[in-house]
């Protein structure tokens, strides 16, 4: 896979698994007009893993706090005031991310190489997304989607990226 | 009597709607429990009667391949089945899984069918076996 498709087939596999997971409504660039307005790290719920194998790196997912809540009830099948889904936000983002993560590492490096994937942790969203914008261009991929209407943020940041994987399809 | 099952997973979201799928499944379910990674998991076996496992593979402390593997090594608790709910994607892995006499396999994220699916198919399987 050429570096340059890592944010498209990010944006795909992370539009398919808030769709299937948390059923969510989800518009890609392809469907707006602008990008969506980003919210201020403090309105929003950050998870990040990391994961190893053929190539090593990071993933954050980062929700609005409202947005969280939402898909924590859709994924337990509860009303939205049910104080569970309050409670549940942080691992529902969590466990979204780890899901988009499994998924989008066998795409990236085919489905022979293992990856050990470790477990998400909730991470303040500003510290995510200037490790993000910190991280060399040719090894990053970030996009927004729209959820529901709500901006979401997701990053793949690699350590490296090896040959083999670059010249997967 | 009703399976007694136990899920083994670190996230909590994810123990609280394989519990949802399970209770709303009309299956005859006895006592359901509860465990964050492996090591936990095999005390819950040692300690109560399990018939069935559902256990994620990505799990701190001990991962779900260790305990399988222990499991598979251990007189009492080798005969109990095993779903594996994960986002495992590496063949490899899955082969391992396999070799270990896992059947039923799920792959995150899931319908609540295919969870039932496989609930129903590792529980005939080992009602025949017994």
């Amino acid at each position: 896979m050429k570096i340059e498709n890592l944010a498209h087939t990010l944006e795909a596999t992370a539009s398919s698994v808030l769709g299937e997971a948390a059923f969510a409504m989800v518009d890609g660039p392809s469907d707006w007009d602008e990008p969506p307005q980003l919210l201020p790290a403090k309105d929003m719920i950050a998870a990040r893993l990391q994961f190893q194998g053929p190539f090593t790196g990071s993933m954050f997912l980062a929700a609005p706090v409202t947005l969280a809540h939402e898909l924590a009830a859709n994924m337990l099948g509860l009303e939205l005031v049910d104080p569970e889904a309050a409670l549940r936000r942080g691992d529902a983002v969590g466990e979204l991310l780890n899901m988009i993560c499994g998924n989008l590492l066998p795409l990236i490096a085919g489905s022979a190489p293992e990856f050990s994937i470790g477990a998400p942790a909730t991470v303040d969203c500003a510290a995510a997304r200037a490790m993000a914008g910190s991280h060399p261009e040719d090894l990053r991929a970030v996009v927004a989607l729209l959820v529901e209407d709500e901006p979401v943020e997701a990053a793949l940041l690699l350590d490296d990226f090896p040959t083999e994987a670059a010249t997967l399809p | 009597m009703g399976l007694n099952i136990l899920i083994v997973d670190d996230s909590p979201i994810m123990r609280s709607m394989i519990k949802r799928i399970l209770n709303l499944s009309g299956l005859d379910i006895g006592e359901m429990r509860f465990a964050g990674n492996g090591d936990e998991g095999l005390a819950v076996m040692n300690a109560h009667w399990v018939d069935l496992v559902v256990a994620d593979l990505n799990m701190p402390v001990m991962d779900g391949f260790e305990m399988i593997s222990r499991m598979r090594g251990d007189e009492v608790l080798r005969n109990i089945p095993v779903i594996v709910v994960s986002t495992e994607g590496s063949g490899t892995k899955i082969g391992k899984l396999r070799g270990m006499g896992v059947t039923g396999i799920v792959h995150k994220p899931f319908s609540p069918e295919e969870i039932l699916k496989a609930v129903n198919e590792v529980v005939y399987e080992a009602a025949n076996e017994n």
